[in-house]
């Protein structure tokens, strides 16, 4: 499940947490990431390109379509997951060179590769829904978003269905001074917990990540690796590395 | 003739900027360098709208307004707003080096520049005329200041010129019993005033 999930819905700054509606009625980013992701038992690279839109600055929704390939399969990148998502912000509080965001978020999986002969299916195999919150804290010197909520995913296996809660944390800070166009590197250090609820399996992940931004493009990198875990992880990833491309419309 | 051509075209550079109208906003909420841009292009959908330069530090966003084009303070304000931010103050011009503050969303917050004052000549005796005159002067939307000078018979009234026309105060004064200098009231309503209020007429009354 994680393979796909966890990189794939991050809207703007960070990078891998969402983040709260930053962007005004009409406007929205596209994103194109290139992941590789290691797991105990077999490693995948991803092709995600994702679009999201606001209605207004107060709703937004988002598409993601990771395209995934197996290492070693000899197989090229097919579509996995199909996800879609929508958010709501329910509370906004705006100071000079300051903003403190609250949103409601709902997102759901759609199932739709192939199974390849010998490895497990792209993507996740299972339909999941997810209902969380985002909560941001934004000033000119630092960024502080937390992105919390729960997955429930249907026939994890034959007639087994689960819950997952997964939290992210995430720290950003610009280096550069402000400036008009937009011209600034920032870095940032996310966490990420996933948990199964019912049984004794979670993971923590840290995820160190730099972005430059220079006008409406920004262009990112990050690394994030496994550094505790309990129970069996066979298949979330031990460490991802990627890097892309987003832009404002 | 090169240092003339280009001290020429500086010339006309200068006059063309200095015939735009600048504006300047005031935004809070402004404090990720990527999402910002959200503002300029959402300020870059009124076409009129030049030069937009965002300012984090401050909080501050200025733009030229392109010659013999009106500003539209609720426009752009309506323009930051839709882009997720809010406006906390707008200048027009000479505003913005004045240095009074301007807030956007002040209860019948209205531009300077709009508000008149004038005086004019209302006949009256005494201190219930004066409650009258100034009372019926007020009750015009858009006045925000009337007073009225016994000695000098004399009403010193400021209204915005966008809600309220000057003729429409002096017949509201009329109405009421009071010649003006422009309009005589009616002799009906003259002779019902109380009999310590009943003026001298003015001749130069105009009925209209």
């Amino acid at each position: 499940m994680l393979l796909s999930r966890s990189v794939s819905n991050a809207q703007g700054p960070p990078i891998l947490t969402e983040k709260p509606i930053m962007l005004g009625e009409g406007k929205g980013t596209v994103r194109l990431m290139y992941v590789y992701a290691a797991a105990d038992r077999l490693n995948a690279r991803f092709i995600m390109p994702s679009v999201d839109y606001n209605i207004n600055n107060r709703i937004a929704l988002e598409l993601g379509l990771p395209f995934q390939q197996y290492v070693g399969s000899g197989k090229g990148f097919v579509l996995s997951d199909v996800m879609v998502s929508g958010k709501y912000q329910y509370f906004k509080q705006d100071l000079q060179g300051k903003t403190v965001r609250l949103a409601a978020k709902l997102g759901h999986s759609f199932y739709v590769a192939k199974q390849h002969a010998h490895l497990r299916p792209a993507g996740t195999m299972i339909w999941g829904s997810y209902g969380g919150l985002v909560a941001g804290m934004e000033s000119l010197r630092i960024g502080i978003i937390g992105d919390f909520g729960f997955s429930y995913v249907r026939d994890i296996a034959p007639r087994i269905n689960e819950t997952f809660f997964q939290g992210k944390l995430s720290v950003g800070v610009p280096l550069l001074k402000h400036v008009f166009p937009i011209r600034q590197l920032n870095v940032y250090l996310e966490s990420e917990v996933t948990d199964q609820v019912n049984a004794r399996s979670a993971v923590f992940y840290l995820a160190p990540g730099v972005q430059y931004v220079f006008g409406t493009i920004a262009f990112e990198a990050f690394y994030q690796r496994s550094v505790a875990h309990i129970g069996n992880n066979n298949y979330y990833p031990v460490e991802t590395l990627g890097g892309g491309i987003r832009f404002i419309y | 003739m090169k240092l003339l051509n280009i001290l020429i075209i500086s010339l006309l550079t200068m006059a063309a900027a200095v015939a735009q109208t600048p504006v300047q906003m005031k935004v809070d909420g402004m404090s990720c360098g990527f999402c910002v841009n959200g503002v300029k292009k959402k300020l870059s959908t009124a076409k009129e709208v030049e030069n937009i330069d965002v300012n984090l530090e401050s909080g501050l966003v200025t733009f030229t307004v392109k010659k013999g084009i009106k500003v539209d303070r609720k426009k752009y304000l309506d323009l930051i707003e839709k882009a997720g931010y809010d406006p906390r103050e707008i200048k027009v011009g000479d505003e913005i080096k004045s240095g009074k503050k301007a807030y956007a969303k002040q209860v019948n917050y209205v531009p300077a520049s709009d508000i008149i004052t004038t005086t004019f000549k209302v006949a009256g005796n005494c201190g219930m005329c004066k409650k009258k005159i100034e009372g019926a002067a007020r009750s015009v939307k858009g006045v925000k200041f009337a007073s009225w000078d016994a000695e000098t018979n004399t009403l010193t009234v400021k209204y915005d010129d966008k809600k309220a026309a000057l003729m429409d105060i002096h017949k509201k004064i009329a109405a009421v019993g009071y010649d003006t200098d422009l309009v005589r009231a009616d002799d009906n309503t003259y002779n019902e005033l109380h009999s310590c209020c009943q003026y001298e007429r003015l001749d130069a009354g105009k009925g209209e």
